[in-house]
């Protein structure tokens, strides 16, 4: 963790569910730090709450049923949490962004792209409109769309995903945010597509100086685009630390288990291939884990001993910079 | 996707001509031009529209003088449509008319549009309570029988234009609040909602710039058709005598030769004639929307 004052500071945050009468935590005991110009990279399987995280972080779980039920996000030393829906509202584009996982569906059908855009940087800036269209045209061109011109004046269904997709950062970057927020920004797209996303991602960050949470559940992106990891499983963190050490050496089970799963390609061909590697079982349900005392990974876990199962391993720092939650990370052979 | 994969960034359409782009509004004239029943039905109401605009200032007998033999049938004079039980010109009736029965029909459909939309996107956008608030009310005016809450509207205040279209449009608006309720309720669950929100839009910009104009295609055509309703309406309301005593419209000029039908059935005709064809024509321009908005709508 840098030791610089964070630009954006997680604290204890909880977000809990009503469901059935119930109130069921799906994010506990979140911590964590943003310092600006840093890439952080948030991995976990579906439903270990990466998405809802980011949406707390912009004011944004859906409520009812959701809301933030302990702790605090504090950007710049403010509460988000706490903040009023006005605050809210200017907090949202000029703070931070973000960038959603369907540029397909993301984009309002009924408005040129550069009128979305420019109506951004209307809202924002109080620009006149042919300042705003400008600007708009400058935003397609720094987030490479060709003649940028021209296809100011195309609708979102006459672009492709890519292209979508690159308007959509256009429009989360016009009023430069401090934080970017990406959530699987290149799920839905081609690799080589994805691949020219994130080399845009880390011109614009060096350009405007931007600090982007990237969520995603593709180590491959982690490796290529972040600074520093947290991983993430069923509601909490159990690993964070920087990129090369959460590659070479995950300490956590689930880590080391996520990073097997990649396949590995050799260069001979006469190698028989290892098959690969899998976690078996699924992730817990929220509401069996507000039952469960032990470690929530403990089910799915090869190293588990019994004491796993009795109670829940806290956070522990690692070295200067990592945390693992793992009762038995110190046994763990590096 | 490889830990090396570093492509530098290629422009996916470089070198291929841009498509022309053709906005929504084009495309539906397109659309809406290849129909020929609704290309009929826009000239037609474009010639009553302009009839009514210039045709007093051309045919400048007046509707109110007795001009002739009372009861006159068509063609017996020179007053072409004939005259009516008071000798007074049935062409003059209808030119003039034209102007009262289409602004009525119109300010009574913006009338039932404005309330119609406003309840139904505020409903449909906050949910909950003040959803439930607004379509019970809602309910309590679509379960009053029209016509007589229309009539009463009319009788406590003076029959005067203004307090028809009123009446017209407070008795309408409540399948349009529905319609917008519904559409409103679907779109505000669309990621580009969601995604506007998230670079800061406020509620007030995500109702009216971002949700209506999504919603606006099925509105644009219940509003069309809404015209020719109060059209009919007004019709309906000047027939039981409920008309403005100082205007000239084609449902008061039914209303008053009703008595002598039997004796004269043009003083009725040829005003109903004009009604049906204005209804008519505005009915075939709604569904020529309708079916030029909707591919568009399967299209995204």
């Amino acid at each position: 963790m840098t030791s610089s004052s964070p630009l954006l500071s997680v604290r204890d945050l909880e977000i809990s569910f009503r469901t059935g009468g119930r109130e069921i935590p799906v994010v506990r005991d979140l911590s964590f730090d943003l310092s600006a110009g840093e890439t952080l990279g948030i991995v976990g399987e579906s439903g270990c709450g990466k998405s809802i995280t980011a949406l707390s972080l912009i004011g944004l779980v859906p409520s009812p049923p959701g809301r933030v039920s302990k702790g605090q996000i504090l950007l710049n030393g403010e509460d988000i949490v706490t903040a009023g829906e006005d605050r809210l509202t200017r907090i949202r584009g000029n703070e931070i962004s973000m960038v959603f996982q369907e540029p397909m569906t993301s984009l309002n059908p009924v408005y040129t792209v550069g009128e979305q855009i420019a109506e951004t940087a209307r809202a924002h800036f109080g620009s006149s409109r042919a300042e705003a269209w400008d600007r708009a045209i400058e935003m397609l061109k720094l987030v490479g769309i060709p003649s940028p011109e021209q296809r100011a004046h195309n609708y979102p269904h006459q672009l492709s995903g890519g292209m979508r997709q690159r308007v959509m950062i256009a429009i989360a970057l016009v009023c430069e945010p401090k934080v970017l927020i990406a959530d699987e920004p290149t799920t839905a797209l081609d690799v080589t597509v994805q691949a020219q996303i994130f080399d845009l991602f880390r011109e614009l960050q060096r350009k405007i100086k931007a600090a982007i949470i990237l969520i995603t559940h593709d180590i491959g992106v982690v490796a290529q685009m972040c600074d520093r990891v947290m991983v993430m499983y069923a509601g909490r963190k159990i690993e964070e630390g920087p990129v090369r050490s959460f590659i070479r050496d995950p300490r956590h089970p689930y880590t080391r288990g996520l990073i097997s799963c990649i396949p590995k390609l050799s260069r001979d061909p006469s190698d028989t291939p290892e098959p690969l590697f899998e976690i078996p079982g699924v992730v817990p349900s929220p509401a069996d884990l507000a039952e469960l005392k032990g470690c929530a990974f403990a089910p799915r876990c090869n190293r588990a001993i019994n004491e796993c199962q009795l109670h829940s391993p806290a956070l522990t720092p690692l070295g200067s910079d990592r945390a693992v939650a793992c009762l038995r990370q110190e046994e763990i052979p590096a | 996707m490889s830990v090396t994969d570093t492509t530098p960034p290629v422009a996916a359409t470089a070198g291929k001509p841009l498509p022309k782009p053709v906005s929504p509004s084009r495309q539906v004239w397109q659309m809406f031009r290849q129909n020929h029943s609704a290309m009929i039905g826009l000239f037609i109401l474009f010639a009553i529209i302009v009839i009514s605009i210039i045709g007093p200032s051309l045919y400048t007998v007046s509707p109110r003088d007795m001009v002739w033999m009372p009861l006159t049938p068509p063609g017996q004079s020179e007053y072409l449509l004939g005259t009516d039980y008071l000798g007074r010109d049935l062409l003059a009736g209808l030119i003039n008319g034209g102007r009262v029965t289409i602004t009525i029909g119109f300010s009574a459909a913006v009338l039932t549009i404005l309330i119609g939309v406003t309840i139904g996107a505020l409903a449909g956008f906050f949910g909950g309570r003040i959803d439930n608030v607004l379509m019970r009310v809602t309910e309590f005016f679509q379960v009053l029988p029209n016509l007589l809450f229309a009539m009463v509207v009319v009788m406590l205040f003076s029959p005067s234009l203004i307090n028809i279209a009123i009446a017209i449009g407070i008795v309408s608006w409540t399948s349009t609040a529905r319609l917008t309720r519904a559409e409103f309720l679907k779109i505000r669950e669309m990621d580009y909602v969601k995604a506007e929100r998230s670079i800061g839009a406020g509620n007030a910009r995500l109702i009216w710039k971002v949700i209506l104009p999504n919603a606006a295609p099925p509105l644009i055509v219940v509003a069309a058709l809404s015209i020719g309703s109060a059209i009919l309406f007004e019709a309906g309301l000047s027939f039981l005598g409920l008309s403005d005593p100082n205007a000239m419209s084609w449902g008061r000029m039914i209303g008053d030769n009703r008595p002598y039908i039997l004796d004269s059935s043009w003083g009725v005709t040829f005003p109903g004639i004009a009604i049906f064809l204005t209804v008519l024509a505005i009915s075939l321009v709604g569904d020529g929307l309708n079916d030029a908005i909707n591919p568009k709508l399967r299209q995204r």
